[in-house]
């Protein structure tokens, strides 16, 4: 298992590398350069913006660019930010994960504690009103794209009902302990529900008909027989063979969360990394594009190499060896 | 052999209804199973046998099906009577079952010693887990493992399909059941496993002083196991009788083709015999008798109404017209 468990982080160099390749390639195509914006500005000496380029390396042929960068990664140094000057990609990055953190936190929590449950009771309760509403429910969370759901949420909870705040994380600095918890949480609810929508829809149609599925299996038929209850057999039985295949998408979700949160956080003026992501889209800041997705990059890899380890402990069938 | 009445199955109606069709799967079942004694139903596949056994145990998928008439007495108690919590007390504990796929039986993600363990805990036959699994690790060694501590501590993948159904012999036997169900226990064996288990379900029998009710289309397996057997077609029971008697003297149609398709080692034929025809589906039964239209024998008045299985000799009941005086029937003798 370690010798497994090693091994995949080694994969994950080569990986890593054509993402980076990938995606440095993809935004050197774009056309202008970080400075193309401020010569917008007339009064500007071209002849300075030039040497501006030529300092920054940003005349270099694309090869030796990238190659600067990563010289510069492999020691640990994610660079400067273009646009946001005299700030570190590092500092920027470190300033507004908590952010993401705790965002894509809530939302995997609502997944989880209301995608699977009620998966489970609507496998329960198969062709019953309950069932049909969940199911309703859940094309619905699959068919409305979430900055639909989220501008709708805003307008009818914000600005109709005045339940939540429209955007941002904080309503005032300088709260403290369970009052700053708690208004992190208030700000926290939309956009959390918005970017947790559709994957909890998945994970409930997942959940329904992989249980659904095992309850039809021979082992559960020998449980009933051998007299175990009803909820013995559904909690212990058929669940976990149900999890096993949740776990691959649970691998997944670590991907979906963080682009989901690009455009949630864009609706939501949410101070996070998707929206610092954007921003440096908008202003082709090439180190701070590269820096944030060296990290989305390994936050999946790692998510999906968690998917695995994961999935020998609940399935003995499974070994890496 | 005692003549103690373990189990009365009377008149055991189990339909499924599939849409706006009801598939009569199990319509008019009787008989009776003694202490002691080995039952075998026989029958095609669709015949009804599989859910005569599930229908006793209550294991009918419901819906679509559904349990419509009679009763199950387990010692005089019916047990369609009982509420499903007073039902799963039955489960395992006075009844159990072991079925035909061994290698799906078993849960995958349990260990086998956690699937015995779970269930002497469900009845309360230890208190702790780990007496659960001391006593599992005797059962194993009863069914002949030899190494079955380790056994008790492994995963259904490591084993074999013979070991699983030896798992399932030693689950099954676990609480010490009245009567043991056995749904094509060796189907899906390989030949040489196949007499090993037959031999292990009739040695554990005999250390338990069970019953055993065994649903098999396996002649052979019915030659060597079985006390009684019941021919079973078209969800009715078409011939009861004891062993002995359905291999010398068959009196149903029936009967008699099921035992024409059985090779024998005497005679060398080209071909087997085999009864023309298929078994008729359970939501469009025909008129009358339900094998006349692949019946050699069959008459007019076959297709009239369904004959009653009547008591031909003391023990042996057919389901024929040709053996009913008043219907003008002929018996016929092969």
């Amino acid at each position: 298992m370690y010798k497994y468990i090693l091994r995949r982080f080694l994969i994950f160099i080569p990986m890593l590398f054509i993402v980076t390749v990938v995606v440095f390639t993809m935004a050197t195509l774009a056309p202008g350069d970080p400075l193309t914006g401020e010569v917008l500005d007339p009064t500007v000496d071209p002849e300075v913006v030039e040497q501006r380029r030529e300092a920054l390396g940003l005349n270099d042929p694309p090869p030796v660019q990238y190659m600067n960068w990563l010289s510069e990664i492999s020691q640990g140094n994610l660079g400067d930010s273009l646009h946001y000057s005299g700030r570190t990609v590092e500092e920027l990055i470190m300033s507004r994960a908590p952010n993401t953190v705790y965002l894509a936190a809530f939302s995997l929590f609502i997944t989880i504690v209301i995608g699977v449950p009620l998966g489970m009771y609507s496998a329960r309760k198969q062709y019953t009103p309950v069932d049909y509403t969940a199911t309703v429910f859940g094309f619905f969370g699959l068919a409305v794209p979430n900055f639909f759901f989220a501008l709708i949420a805003v307008y009818v909870f914000s600005f109709q009902l005045g339940l939540f705040p429209p955007q941002g994380t904080i309503s005032q600095p300088g709260l403290t302990g369970i009052d700053a918890f708690l208004d992190r949480l208030h700000h926290l609810v939309m956009p959390g529900i918005t970017l947790g929508l559709a994957s909890t829809a998945i994970y409930m149609r997942y959940t329904r008909s992989e249980m659904l599925d095992v309850m039809g299996q021979d082992f559960i038929r020998t449980a009933r027989a051998k007299g175990m209850g009803e909820q013995n057999v559904l909690y212990k039985h058929t669940l976990r063979n149900a999890l096993i295949p949740l776990i691959t998408l649970l691998g997944f979700e670590f991907g979906t969360l963080l682009s989901g949160a690009v455009v949630t956080e864009a609706v939501f003026s949410f101070p996070g990394l998707g929206q610092l992501f954007l921003t440096g889209i908008q202003n082709q800041d090439f180190p701070l594009i590269m820096g944030i997705n060296l990290i989305i990059a390994v936050t999946v890899l790692v998510g999906n190499l968690l998917a695995d380890i994961m999935y020998a402990v609940v399935d003995p069938r499974i070994r890496y060896d | 052999m005692s003549k103690e009445t373990l189990l009365e199955v009377e008149d055991l109606h189990t339909y499924f209804y599939l849409g706006d069709k009801v598939a009569k799967a199990v319509d008019g079942v009787d008989f009776n199973v003694h202490k002691g004694e080995t039952v075998a139903i026989v029958g095609e596949s669709g015949s009804g046998k599989s859910i005569t056994s599930l229908s006793i145990m209550r294991l009918i998928p419901q819906p679509p099906g559904k349990i419509v008439s009679g009763s199950v007495k387990l010692e005089g108690r019916d047990l369609l009577a009982l509420s499903d919590k007073e039902m799963t007390n039955v489960r395992g504990d006075d009844i159990a079952m072991i079925f035909q796929e061994p290698m799906t039986s078993l849960n995958p993600v349990y260990t086998v010693g956690e699937q015995i363990a779970e269930m002497l805990l469900r009845h309360k036959k230890v208190k702790t887990k780990k007496e659960g699994k001391a006593k599992a690790v005797e059962l194993l060694q009863q069914v002949g493992f030899p190494r079955a501590e380790e056994t008790v501590k492994e995963h259904p993948h490591q084993l074999s399909g013979g070991m699983r159904q030896r798992v399932m012999i030693a689950m099954a036997m676990s609480c010490d059941p009245k009567l043991l169900i056995a749904d094509e226990p060796t189907t899906a064996l390989d030949v040489t496993i196949q007499a090993q288990i037959l031999e292990l379900m009739q040695s554990v029998k005999e250390k338990y002083h069970s019953s055993i009710l065994m649903i098999t289309h396996d002649l052979g397996v019915v030659a060597e196991m079985a006390d009684r057997i019941l021919v079973m077609y078209g969800g009715q029971i078409v011939e009861n009788t004891s062993k002995y008697k359905l291999f010398t003297d068959a009196k149903h149609p029936y009967t008699e083709g099921l035992l024409a398709s059985m090779p024998t080692i005497e005679e060398d034929k080209e071909r087997l015999e085999s009864i023309s025809g298929t078994v008729p589906p359970a939501d469009n039964f025909p008129q009358g008798c339900r094998f006349a239209p692949r019946c050699q024998y069959a008459m007019e008045a076959c297709t009239k109404e369904v004959p009653a299985l009547r008591e031909v000799e003391p023990g042996h009941y057919v389901r024929c017209i040709l053996y009913d005086e008043n219907q003008g029937g002929t018996a016929h003798d092969s």
